[in-house]
């Protein structure tokens, strides 16, 4: 991936002037962003105000209309192997969990390191390994319809982190669960965070969860602002 | 997980649509297969008549729908005798006969006793008949092992009865399977008179066997020389259409497997669109999802071909029992029908797989995600 290579830089994120429009509705209207290894950073705002758009992009599973993005050093304009860009720099965490139904939960994380220089035996064990580290030993063999609702958001982050990204973006992860469930997910971000340094780009409308972040951003008609409320804390 | 345990899960997911989806494949290519046999078959037992005369080239009538409805004049075989480089001509007179259920088709050859050694005949028991004799029969060992006949038995056909004078070898399976009686008694019986089946052609050593052939097939256009199983169709347009109809049946059962592979894969790539797009969204690369696609349709292709070589062993045993078949059907398994049930597996699942494959590798993730 040499060839979208920008220069070494703090940053893992910068959008500039970022645009996005679909047909004549214009969701990003020129986004700047900069996010640091290591830090959390939530984001809220009106619905179809554009963060989803945005994490997509930042997960370069769209294009920007203009503008550029550059995650972990990959301007995402000039990115000619977005699979590996999306294998090994970003994890991406769905407000539905995406998983396959039919795999067990240990599986659903190994097949993310499909395709890595990783063995066989060595992704059955990585897949145990982070499942054990979000307290999912028990529920390695079982299938997503046999998990709850915070269990299988855990798995989807297992999933997301399996091989060690620079950026894990969520889209809403605790949105459909409980406060408990939310609050265990949460735990997890936190500690692997701190453990991996892995920058955390999360949508989240959850007041608990925006005033845990470093940052709390608002996207509102395609463009990012502090909230009224707005919550910084000190950059890691 | 290894890619391969992937494959197998897969397949596992929908087992009844697997398995019939592998069964579909099959009737493909057991028709192919046992179509194949049925033609091999025929094609070495009509060939084996043709070698019988160990000679260097055959000659017959030419567009004749069956090899043993050639009738060739005994005066034109005096002339191709004439033609230079020619050392030999032997005219034989070939009729079938319905023996019993058990060998309902039997086949006479009628020839002149003193041309049995030069046509590769040795008579291992009892003595050969003789030029004119109307009830002497010689078996070949095999037919005499068949019908549990030696020499000084009787030997009804029809409502002939024949003393089997001897028993010959001619070290061709087909040959020592049938009969030979004299040339004229077969003609007289057959109402045939002068009139032979086929004729093997020996050549001198330094002749040049194609122009020889060129410069006879130019000088007698009723006739058509063949040498090899490949020129049969040249004499026996049957084996021609027969042939014909194999490449024709190969086809058909090719186009009908690739569309029910085709039709069972793009239901699955509907079924199973978020799934790529969820394996696009973490990586995935286009190939691999191919490759996915690809794996899973071939090994439902290559079940299809293992339970398709058995449906046309089956189907062959069936085949082999038909009155109209019985006695001419001797199937050989050789690698080239095995080799023919995994080419044609392997084209059906690679040909059917391959649009639905390219579709499900050329979604664009968000849009499969969107997807229920």
């Amino acid at each position: 991936m040499s060839e979208s290579r920008e220069p070494a830089s703090d940053a893992v994120i910068e959008c500039t002037d970022v645009h996005k429009r679909f047909g004549e509705i214009d969701v990003l209207r020129g986004v700047d962003l900069t996010v640091h290894p290591g830090e959390f950073v939530s984001l809220s705002g009106p619905s179809g105000g554009g963060k989803s758009t945005l994490l997509h992009l930042l997960a370069a599973l769209d294009h920007a209309t203009s503008g550029r993005i550059v995650v972990n050093g990959h301007d995402l304009a000039k990115l000619r192997t977005v699979n590996l860009f999306r294998r090994h720099d970003v994890g991406i965490v769905f407000q539905l969990h995406n998983l396959l139904p039919h795999m067990t939960a240990g599986r659903n994380v190994e097949l993310a390191m499909f395709g890595t220089h990783l063995s066989a035996q060595e992704r059955e064990s990585r897949a145990a390994d982070l499942l054990d580290q979000l307290d999912l030993a028990q529920a390695i063999n079982r299938s997503p319809a046999r998990l709850s609702g915070g269990e299988r958001q855990r798995v989807a982050i297992a999933r997301a982190l399996a091989n060690e990204p620079r950026v894990l973006l969520a889209d809403e992860p605790t949105g459909s669960l409980d406060p408990d469930a939310s609050n265990t997910v949460l735990a997890v971000l936190e500690r692997l965070r701190a453990e991996l340094d892995t920058a955390i780009v999360m949508v989240t409308h959850d007041p608990e969860i925006t005033a845990q972040a470093d940052r709390h951003l608002q996207l509102s008609d395609g463009t990012i602002g502090y909230p009224e409320t707005a919550h910084v804390r000190s950059s890691p | 997980m290894r890619f391969t345990s992937l494959i197998a899960h897969n397949l596992t997911i929908k087992p009844l649509r697997t398995a019939l989806t592998a069964f579909a494949v099959s009737i493909g290519v057991g028709a192919a297969i046992t179509i194949g046999i049925v033609t091999h078959s025929l094609t070495e037992t009509a060939v084996q008549i043709l070698q019988v005369g160990h000679a260097d080239f055959t000659v017959s009538q030419k567009g004749v729908s069956d090899l043993l409805n050639s009738a060739i004049d005994e005066d034109e075989l005096e002339q191709i005798g004439a033609l230079a480089d020619l050392e030999s001509i032997i005219g034989v007179l070939v009729a079938p006969v319905d023996l019993d259920d058990d060998n309902p088709f039997f086949l006479r050859i009628g020839i002149e006793p003193d041309s049995m050694e030069e046509f590769g005949v040795s008579v291992v028991d009892g003595r050969a008949f003789t030029p004119t004799a109307p009830d002497e029969i010689m078996l070949g060992y095999r037919a005499s092992r068949n019908l549990d006949k030696a020499v000084g038995d009787t030997l009804e056909i029809g409502d002939d009865s024949y003393e089997v004078v001897g028993l010959y070898a001619t070290g061709q399976e087909f040959g020592d399977a049938a009969s030979m009686l004299p040339l004229v008694t077969l003609q007289a019986q057959e109402r045939k008179p002068g009139d032979v089946t086929l004729a093997f052609v020996r050549t001198s050593p330094e002749a040049d066997i194609d122009a020889l052939r060129s410069t006879l097939e130019d000088e007698f256009p009723q006739l058509v020389t063949v040498r090899t199983a490949e020129e049969f169709g040249r004499a026996d347009r049957n084996l021609a259409l027969l042939t014909a109809a194999d490449d024709a049946v190969t086809i058909v059962a090719l186009v009908f497997g690739v569309i029910i592979v085709a039709n069972t894969m793009l239901l699955t790539f509907t079924e199973r669109t978020r799934e790529f797009g969820i394996l696009r969204a973490i990586g995935w690369s286009r190939r691999r999802i191919i490759a996915m696609v690809l794996s899973e349709t071939l090994v439902i292709s290559l079940a299809g071909a293992a339970i398709g070589v058995v449906l046309s062993f089956l189907a062959v045993q069936v085949l082999q029992r038909l009155d109209s078949l019985s006695g001419l059907l001797d199937p050989e398994y050789t690698s080239d029908v095995f080799g023919r049930a995994l080419i044609t597996a392997v084209g059906i699942g690679f040909l059917g797989a391959l649009y639905p494959a390219a579709r499900a590798a050329s979604l664009s993730p968000l849009e499969a995600l969107r997807r229920e």
